[in-house]
C-alpha cells in the first residue's frame, strides 16, 4: 500500500459565466511510496499546481480519487479539512508565506498553537529541527530582517515541526538565488534521507534532479516518468533535461 | 475626442474609487450644508424672528460656524491626503504606462475640479433646502413667531462658496505637489516596503496612565463649581494626550506585556489576535484616540446642552421663585425689623388690591450677609483680611436668626446663646464649634445638630460658591460680639430681606409691574423719613429675563446637536476609512493564514475580535471620560443654574445610550465593507 495513491484525477475549471470550460486535469495517476522524494515537472499551464492545490486539499477535484494512507480526501468534509491539513500535510511555498506580524520563531509555532500545544512542548520540538536547518540563531527576529534564504527555511521548519506525512513544496526555490537554492535542495536531501517523505513541484531541472523521481506532466496528464537509480545528480539532471526537451517537441512516451 | 481624454480619465477614477469617494463628497456637502445654515442663522435677517435675546444667538450661531470652518479645513484636508496616498499605486501605474507629472496633475486637477463642483451645488442646495427647517426648528424652540415661506440669503450663500472654494484649492494645490513629488517606482511600491515591529514604549504608556489618572482625580476631587472652571481646561488637555498616549504607546505595550506570558499568548485564541493588534493599534492608535476624543466631545456636549435644555424651566424656578423677585437690603441693619417688613408688605398688598391682582408669596425670607474666607472650622470675616491668593477659601456667610429659621422650616429648634446651626455647601465643616474671626475679636459658637432641615433662601449663590449659613439665636448679637456694627452703611454685614410672589392678572408686562410697585415700596420713605437713603430695592422679574436665558439655552441646544451631528459624522468617515485601509491589508494575510492551515471559521474568529476589539476601544474610552468628567460637569451646569443632578443623569445615559447604539449600526455597516473587500481579495 502506498503513502499517496492517486487515480483518474480530473479537474475541469469553468469560466464565470458558465461558457467555457478548461481542462485542467483530464486523467491522473500516480502513487508515492512512503520515505520517497518525487519531484513534478511541467511547463506553465501544464496543470502541476492544480493538482498540487488538490493534494493540498486547498481545492476539489471534479473526478478521481486522492488517497493519504488510507483516508480518501474527497470524503473529508470541509470542517475538518483544516485539521487534516495540519497534522498530515506540511506546505512550503514559493512566497514562503510567513506572516510578517510574528517573529520567525512564532511563524514556525503557528500550527502547533492552533492544535493547542504549551509553549514548553512547542519549543522542546523546535530546536533540534533549528538546529539542523540552521536558523536557531534567527529565531527572534521578524521576517522583514532575514534573507529570503532563511525565510524558506524557516517555512521549511513551519512545514516539518507538525511531522508532516508528506511534504508538499511549490515552487520552494522560485524566489530564491543559485546559492539559497542548492541549500535548500541539499536540506530537502538530507531530510528525505532521513525520512521524510516529500513532493516538489518545481519547473527547475537542477531542484528535480535532487528527486529520486522525477513524473513529468503534459495537459493535464503523467506523461512520463524517470527514475534516479544509480544516477548522480549531474546525469539524472542530464536526463531530465532530454526528457523535457522532447516533450517540448511533442514526441510520444 | 482628445480634449475629453482627462476629463473622462478622472471621471473614470474617481468612479472606480467611489467606495472610498463617495463618501469623501458626501462629507463635504454635509459640511458645506451645514456651514451655510449657521451662516444662515446667524445673519440678522434670521435673528430679527427671534423676540429675545438675539444678540446671544447670533454670538452662539457665529461661534458654531468658526468651529465648523476650522473643523472642516482640517478634517478635509486630512481625508484627502489619505486618499491620494491610498491611490499611489494606481497613480504610479499610469506613471509606468507613460504619462508624465504634467499629465498626472492635469488628472488629478480635473478630479479636484469634479468633486469640488458636486459638493458645492449639492451642499449648497440641501443648505438652502433645510435652512428654512432650521429656521424653523430654532424659531419654535427659543418661541417666535413662525413663517413658512423659503427664503434664499445670497449672501450667506456666497460666503459658503467663497470659503469653501478656498478649502478645496489648497487641498487641491497639495494633492498636485503629492503626486509631483512622487516617483514611480517608488508608487508602485509604496505597499510592497516590510513594516517594523513596533516597539513597546514603557516612558509612553506608563506617562499615558498617570496623566490620565490625574485628570480623573482632578475631575472627582472637584469641590465646587468655581474650582471646577478653573480646572476643567487643564482636566480636558490632559485628558486628550493622555488618550493618545494611551492608545499609541499604551495598546502596544499592553500587547507585548500580554506576548510575554506564553501561557496566554500561545493558545489558538489569542495566538493570531494578539500579535496582529500590534501592527493594528501601531497604525490606527491615533486615528483611535481621534475617534474617542471626538465622541467624548459630542457626548459631553449633547448631553449637557440638553440638560440645559430641559432644565432651563427648573432653572427659572430657582433663580426666580416668583414672578416678581425682590431683593431689598437694609444699609441700617437695624431697620430690618418685623414692623418694617409688615409696612412693606402691606404696601404691596395694598397695591395689588387697588389693581385687582392675585398675588401669592413665593419667598419671604431675611438674613444678614458677608464674606470671608476659611479654614475648616475658623472664618475670617472682612475682606480685607482675606487671603485671596486661594479661591478656594473665599466663603459666603448667612446669618440666620433662629426665629425666621423656624419660621421657614416649620422647625422647633431652641438655641441658647453661643450656640448655633450650621449648614454648609461646597466646603468642608466640622462637627463641633465654628470660630468666626475679626480682625480684632473672636467668637466661639457651638455647634448643635439640626434635625437636616436645610432652608433655601433663594440665592443663587448658596449653590455655586463654598457657603456656609449659619443660625444663631439673635443675629444682631452675633454682630456686636464680634464688634460689627449694624448700623454703618460700610459695614462689612449686609441686611437683605428676598421678598418674591407671583402676581397674575396685571394688564401689561410684568417688568412694568415689578417697577411701579418697587416705586410704591420706595414710597415707604416718604412716612417713614429714617429709611430714606437706607434702603434699596433690586427688582428681578421671571418674564423679561427668564425668556432671555430660554433663548440662550436654546441656541445652544440647537447649536450642540448641529455641532455634534458634524462630529459625529467626522468619525464615522474615519472609522470608515479605517475599515477599508484594514480590509486590504488583511484580505493579503487572509489568503496565507488559509494556506498554513488556519480554517476560514478561526480567520474570521480571530479578526472579529480584533475588529471588536479596535472599534469598541474608543467608545469604551469615551465611556470613562465621561463618566469621570460627570461630577465636573455637573458642577459647571450649577454655573449654568442647572442644580438638577438627576435630570443631568438622565440625559448623560440617554445621550451614551442613543451614541452607542448608532456607533454599532455604523460597526455593523462598516464592518460589512470590510469583510466585502476581504471575500473580494479571496476570490479574485
Amino acid at each position: 500500500m502506498s503513502l499517496l495513491d492517486v487515480k483518474n484525477l480530473k479537474k475541469i475549471y469553468k469560466t464565470r459565466f458558465g461558457g467555457q470550460e478548461v481542462e485542467a486535469l483530464r486523467d491522473v495517476n500516480f502513487a508515492v511510496e512512503e520515505g520517497e522524494f518525487v519531484a513534478i515537472m511541467g511547463e506553465s499551464g501544464s496543470g502541476k499546481t492544480t493538482l498540487l492545490n488538490i493534494l493540498a486539499a486547498l481545492d476539489k477535484a471534479t473526478a478521481g480519487r486522492v488517497v493519504l494512507k488510507d483516508m480518501d480526501l474527497s470524503g473529508i468534509s470541509e470542517k475538518e479539512i483544516a485539521t487534516f491539513r495540519r497534522d498530515n500535510l506540511g506546505f512550503v511555498f514559493q512566497e514562503f508565506n510567513l506572516l510578517d506580524t510574528f517573529s520567525i520563531e512564532d511563524n514556525i509555532y503557528l500550527p502547533l498553537v492552533l492544535a493547542g500545544n504549551n509553549y514548553k512542548s512547542m519549543r522542546a520540538r523546535l530546536m533540534p529541527i533549528a538546529e539542523k536547518l540552521g536558523i536557531t540563531e534567527i529565531l527572534k527576529k521578524y521576517p522583514y530582517e532575514v534573507s529570503g534564504g532563511q525565510k524558506q527555511r524557516a517555512a521549511v521548519a513551519r512545514a516539518l515541526i507538525t511531522d508532516p506525512k508528506i511534504l508538499l513544496a511549490d515552487e520552494p526555490t522560485g524566489a530564491l538565488d543559485s546559492k539559497a537554492s542548492d541549500e535548500l535542495l541539499k536540506l530537502f536531501g538530507e531530510v528525505n534521507a532521513q525520512g521524510q517523505t516529500i513532493l516538489m513541484v518545481t519547473h527547475s531541472a537542477k531542484a528535480a534532479s535532487c528527486a529520486g523521481r522525477v513524473l513529468f506532466i503534459k495537459d493535464g496528464e503523467v506523461f512520463h516518468q524517470i527514475y534516479r537509480g544509480d544516477n548522480t545528480n549531474e546525469t539524472f539532471y542530464q536526463k531530465i533535461t532530454e526528457t523535457l526537451t522532447l516533450l517540448s517537441k511533442g514526441g510520444n512516451r | 475626442m482628445k480634449t475629453f481624454f482627462y476629463p473622462r480619465l478622472a471621471w473614470d477614477g474617481l468612479r472606480k474609487n467611489k467606495r472610498m469617494v463617495f463618501p469623501y463628497i458626501l462629507t463635504c456637502i454635509c459640511m458645506i450644508c451645514m456651514f451655510y445654515i449657521l451662516v444662515f442663522l446667524s445673519s440678522p435677517k434670521t435673528t430679527e424672528l427671534l423676540p429675545r435675546g438675539r444678540d446671544m444667538t447670533q454670538m452662539v450661531m457665529t461661534l458654531g460656524c468658526v468651529v465648523i470652518a476650522v473643523f472642516s479645513l482640517i478634517f478635509l484636508y486630512y481625508t484627502n491626503s489619505f486618499l491620494i496616498r491610498r491611490r499611489a499605486a494606481e497613480f504610479g501605474l499610469y506613471n509606468v504606462l507613460g504619462m508624465n507629472k504634467g499629465n498626472l496633475c492635469k488628472i488629478v486637477t480635473f478630479e479636484s475640479a469634479i468633486t469640488s463642483g458636486i459638493a458645492l451645488i449639492l451642499g449648497l442646495v440641501a443648505g438652502i433646502i433645510l435652512s428654512k427647517l432650521a429656521e424653523l426648528g430654532l424659531v419654535k424652540l427659543v418661541g417666535g413667531t413662525v413663517t413658512y415661506s423659503l427664503r434664499v440669503d445670497a449672501r450667506c450663500a456666497v460666503i459658503t462658496v467663497l470659503f469653501y472654494l478656498a478649502i478645496f484649492a489648497l487641498i487641491w494645490i497639495s494633492s498636485v505637489i503629492r503626486v509631483g513629488r512622487s516617483s514611480a517606482v517608488s508608487l508602485l511600491k509604496s505597499e510592497k516596503a516590510g513594516e517594523k515591529a513596533p516597539k513597546a514604549n514603557w516612558f509612553l504608556g506608563l506617562l499615558g496612565a498617570l496623566i490620565l489618572g490625574t485628570a480623573y482625580y482632578i475631575a472627582v476631587s472637584i469641590g465646587n463649581p468655581i474650582e471646577a472652571i478653573l480646572w476643567f481646561f487643564t482636566a480636558v488637555i490632559m485628558v486628550i494626550i493622555a488618550t493618545y498616549l494611551l492608545l499609541i504607546a499604551g495598546s502596544v505595550l499592553l500587547c507585548r506585556i500580554l506576548q510575554k506570558n506564553r501561557n496566554y499568548y500561545y493558545k489558538p485564541a489569542h495566538f493570531v489576535s494578539v500579535s496582529s493588534m500590534v501592527y493594528r493599534m501601531k497604525r490606527n492608535g491615533a486615528g483611535l484616540a481621534s475617534i474617542a476624543i471626538i465622541a467624548t466631545m459630542v457626548l459631553v456636549m449633547i448631553s449637557s446642552v440638553t440638560c440645559m435644555w430641559f432644565g432651563t424651566k427648573d432653572m427659572l424656578d430657582t433663580r426666580f421663585p416668583g414672578d416678581i423677585d425682590y431683593t431689598i437690603r437694609f444699609y441700617n441693619g437695624s431697620l430690618l425689623t418685623d414692623e418694617n417688613r409688615d409696612n412693606i408688605r402691606k404696601i404691596i398688598a395694598d397695591y395689588g388690591q387697588e389693581h385687582d391682582l392675585k398675588m401669592e408669596t413665593a419667598l419671604d425670607v431675611c438674613f444678614a450677609e458677608t464674606t470671608g474666607y476659611g479654614e475648616e472650622n475658623r472664618v475670617y470675616l472682612g475682606s480685607e483680611s482675606a487671603d485671596v491668593s486661594s479661591v478656594t477659601k473665599l466663603r459666603d456667610i448667612f446669618l440666620i436668626s433662629v426665629s425666621e429659621y423656624r419660621r421657614m422650616t416649620g422647625s422647633e429648634i431652641t438655641l441658647n446663646e453661643g450656640e448655633a446651626v450650621a449648614f454648609a455647601t461646597n466646603c468642608k465643616l466640622g462637627n463641633d464649634t465654628i470660630e468666626l474671626i475679626t480682625e480684632d475679636r473672636t467668637l466661639s459658637l457651638e455647634l448643635v445638630k439640626a434635625d437636616e432641615k436645610k432652608m433655601k433662601i433663594g440665592d443663587y449663590r448658596e449653590e455655586l460658591v463654598p457657603t456656609i449659613k449659619l443660625i444663631v439665636p439673635d443675629v444682631y448679637a452675633v454682630a456686636s460680639a464680634l464688634g460689627i456694627s449694624t448700623e454703618d452703611m460700610f459695614s462689612p454685614l449686609t441686611f437683605t430681606w428676598r421678598y418674591c410672589f407671583n402676581v397674575e392678572n396685571y394688564q401689561g408686562s410684568m417688568m412694568d409691574c415689578a417697577n411701579t410697585i418697587r416705586k410704591e415700596v420706595e414710597g415707604i420713605a416718604d412716612t417713614q423719613p429714617e429709611m430714606a437713603a437706607n434702603f434699596v430695592v433690586i427688582s428681578e422679574e421671571r418674564e423679561t429675563e427668564g425668556a432671555e436665558y430660554t433663548s440662550a439655552n436654546g441656541s445652544m441646544f440647537f447649536i450642540g446637536i448641529v455641532l455634534s451631528a458634524v462630529f459625529i459624522l467626522a468619525a464615522v468617515l474615519i472609522i470608515y476609512y479605517k475599515q477599508i485601509s484594514e480590509g486590504y491589508e488583511d484580505s493579503k494575510r487572509f489568503e496565507v493564514m488559509r494556506k498554513v492551515g488556519m480554517t476560514g471559521k478561526e480567520i474570521k474568529k480571530s479578526i472579529n475580535s480584533q475588529l471588536l476589539a479596535v472599534f469598541f476601544l474608543p467608545l469604551i474610552f469615551a465611556g470613562l471620560h465621561l463618566a469621570f468628567a460627570y461630577p465636573m460637569i455637573a458642577k459647571l451646569l450649577m454655573l449654568f443654574g442647572i442644580y438638577n443632578k438627576g435630570l443631568f443623569m438622565t440625559t448623560t445615559l440617554i445621550s451614551f445610550a442613543v451614541f452607542a447604539a448608532f456607533y454599532i449600526v455604523i460597526y455593523k455597516v462598516t464592518s460589512n465593507t470590510y469583510y466585502n473587500i476581504v471575500s473580494e481579495a479571496k476570490n479574485a
